[in-house]
């Protein structure tokens, strides 16, 4: 979609045309599904986080003055939306947890603790997504963009607001530091 | 683009599998790629980096399943809203209208009046006001609009559903005017 056609449907969504807010919702969706993801690393919260940004950009259409940002202010929403409604999701479990963890120290012998089990595909699986997971949220969000968009280093750098040079180090950090969090535990 | 804080050829690397190496930077690749041992670190990179991706989709589609999973309590609740409706309506169909008042406009039977009653006919009363009457407060009444998307079954598609909020302020007078 080009910039001008861009406009254009802000424009009119700030004017309160549901066609137009219908089309942007259409386009930016996926992308900032994917943003909230590398945001937050849980595909459990994607969909309410995902929710939750879009009230938050139809209440703050109208302060968007320069329609050519778009893909960056939404990516300003949905990321500060994530880091809210995980840090709030994050205090009530740990709540939870930390009564399931009583519980289970009252229950737990050694009889019950599960066996060790050999690193399946699964949980090699598992493994890379946990140090994933672990990466700072500079390496990790521009990480995860890449493999979810597919998108070039440009396009990665206009959404984050950093230059194509420093995606490219970034991308470059983030998988020496993958690649010794994993060192033995996953075939590289 | 090469960075003193890191591996030059992991730079290389990583131009090639995200698709950003120029044709100068394959070719050299290439030429790097005879040494074994570079060969070797090629392939771990880019397997490691396959395999990460795959990883990462797999579990970002889960968000997708999720939500599918999510919608049928929603598909349930509109069923049982519109079984709610279709009761509702014929009710209303079955029940026989009541009776009808006399065409004189006599007085109405005690008790709640019907939503069919003539009107009261149109007029001002004037009261006297009692001594202990407090001047009213003014409202002031203004509409916020916001939306609220919702995600639909097919890929893309989306209701949304554009609310108007009627708030109301009320603001204490002190003048006589």
């Amino acid at each position: 979609m080009d910039a001008a056609l861009i406009g254009r449907l802000v424009a009119l969504a700030q004017r309160g045309d549901r066609r137009a807010a219908d089309h942007l919702v259409r386009e930016h969706d996926g992308w900032v599904r994917s943003a909230i993801y590398a945001v937050v690393g849980r595909p459990d919260l994607v969909d309410d986080i995902a929710q939750q940004v879009w009230l938050r950009v139809w209440e703050r259409l109208d302060t968007l003055q320069n329609p050519a940002r778009l893909r960056p202010w939404l990516y300003a929403i949905a990321r500060r939306t994530a880091l809210d409604m995980h840090a709030e999701h994050e205090r009530h479990r740990s709540r939870a947890t930390s009564l399931a963890a009583e519980a289970m120290a009252l229950e737990d012998s050694p009889s019950q603790r599960r066996p060790p089990q050999t690193l399946s595909e699964r949980e090699q699986r598992e493994a890379l997504l946990a140090a994933v997971r672990g990466l700072p949220a500079i390496y990790r969000e521009p990480l995860a963009l890449r493999h979810l968009q597919d998108w070039s280093y440009a396009e990665i750098a206009e959404l984050l607001g950093i230059s194509v040079e420093t995606v490219e180090t970034r991308l470059v950090r983030a998988r020496a530091l993958l690649r010794e969090s994993l060192e033995g535990r996953v075939p590289c | 683009m090469l960075n003193a804080n890191t591996d030059p050829l992991e730079h290389l690397f990583t131009r090639e599998i995200d698709g950003a190496a120029s044709r100068d930077e394959r070719e050299l690749l290439h030429t790097l790629l005879q040494d074994p041992d570079v060969r070797a670190r090629f392939q771990a990179y880019a397997a490691l980096d396959e395999a990460l991706g795959a990883a990462l989709r797999a579990d970002f589609d889960r968000a997708a399943a999720s939500a599918r999973s999510r919608r049928y309590p929603r598909r349930l609740g509109r069923a049982l809203a519109l079984g709610a409706a279709a009761c509702v309506a014929t009710l209303i169909w079955l029940v026989p209208p009541p009776p009808k008042t006399p065409a004189s406009g006599g007085p109405q039977q005690a008790g709640a009046p019907s939503w069919f009653a003539p009107l009261e006919p149109p007029g001002d009363t004037v009261e006297a006001l009692p001594a202990d009457f407090e001047r009213p407060r003014v409202r002031f009444r203004g509409t916020q609009r916001y939306w609220i998307v919702v995600p639909q079954d097919e890929p893309g598609h989306f209701l949304i559903v554009e609310m108007d909020r009627v708030r109301t302020a009320v603001i204490g007078l002190h003048e006589d005017f």
